[in-house]
């Protein structure tokens, strides 16, 4: 009974903050039919077939084999990929050391002061 | 702090057993939906199908998290008023967390081409959204290890606990 007053309340929360988004960005809307990719596909025989599965016209053909791929070489110098899990793990890696540290650090601060206050009360 | 499997003195009273075993739940929860991020996130680009579904799925989840720790919502934000800092930082971050997730997974349904119109919704949503969807999806790429970091005691104290119930159970 409380997980489900406890959901209820969390969506709420969630609702709350998607109404918001919605309000601030735009509201989407349903669309009657389902967005086409452009995509092209070349078959076996050299074929290019269209989004629709039919060859496209030779003309476009021979524009389509002119065309290379994209280069997706990282340009020189440091890139992070959000996607690539390297880097992922290297942004995360290094923020979450970066806080256990600071946390870390201020425990011991704190803690050595404790014993230094602790050391002065006995002495005195 | 409790632990899970301190040499007990004498046996563990029924409510001990549930909170060692709610710690325990909470922290293979709190480890799948990190691992689920990161997996959904790395999945964009070269199968993104599975990129969607399951940051549908990571949605369900995060609710699911959210209302476990609903209690420590309210007590938090209750305690917010006394001067503690620790835990209004925590508080902060969790807060920007939930709702930098929450619009993520939101503008990730509305430019969504795959699970959407394969559940019969297609929908199609101004350009801000995919914009949207990137920026969020790099903050909480950001706030989930702070988010992690935070409760590093909490997380190594329990991981030490369960590996040596697993050693013991071995």
């Amino acid at each position: 009974m409380r997980f489900l007053r406890y959901l209820a309340a969390a969506l709420i929360v969630v609702a709350a903050i998607c109404t918001l988004a919605i309000l601030c960005w735009g509201p989407a809307t349903v669309s009657g039919t389902p967005p086409r990719r452009a995509t092209f596909e070349r078959l076996p025989d050299g074929t290019i077939v269209g989004p629709n599965g039919q060859p496209v016209p030779p003309a476009i053909q021979q524009k389509l084999a002119t065309l290379r791929a994209p280069d997706r070489r990282p340009p020189d110098g440091l890139r992070l990929d959000v996607g690539n899990l390297t880097d992922t793990t290297a942004i995360e890696l290094v923020i979450a050391a970066a806080v256990v540290g600071a946390s870390a650090t201020r425990h011991t601060a704190r803690r050595r002061a404790r014993r230094h206050a602790l050391a002065r009360a006995t002495t005195h | 702090m409790v632990w899970l499997n301190e040499p007990p003195a004498v046996p563990a009273s029924p409510s001990q057993r549930r909170v060692r075993a709610r710690i325990r739940r909470d922290f293979v929860l709190d480890a799948t939906i990190f691992v689920g991020f990161r997996r959904g996130l790395q999945l964009r680009v070269h199968r993104p199908a599975v990129h969607e579904w399951s940051g549908l799925a990571l949605g369900a989840v995060l609710l699911v998290h959210l209302t476990l720790h609903w209690d420590w919502v309210v007590r938090t934000t209750v305690r917010l008023l006394r001067p503690n800092g620790r835990h209004k930082l925590i508080w902060i971050v969790n807060l920007a967390l939930l709702v930098s997730m929450t619009v993520c997974i939101l503008s990730g349904v509305l430019i969504s081409s795959f699970a959407l119109p394969e559940m019969g919704v297609p929908i199609s949503a101004n350009g801000a959204w995919s914009g949207l969807h990137h920026l969020t999806a790099k903050l909480t790429l950001i706030l989930v290890p702070i988010h992690a970091a935070l409760r590093w005691r909490w997380i190594v104290s329990v991981a030490r606990q369960l590996g040596h119930r697993a050693r013991r159970t071995r």
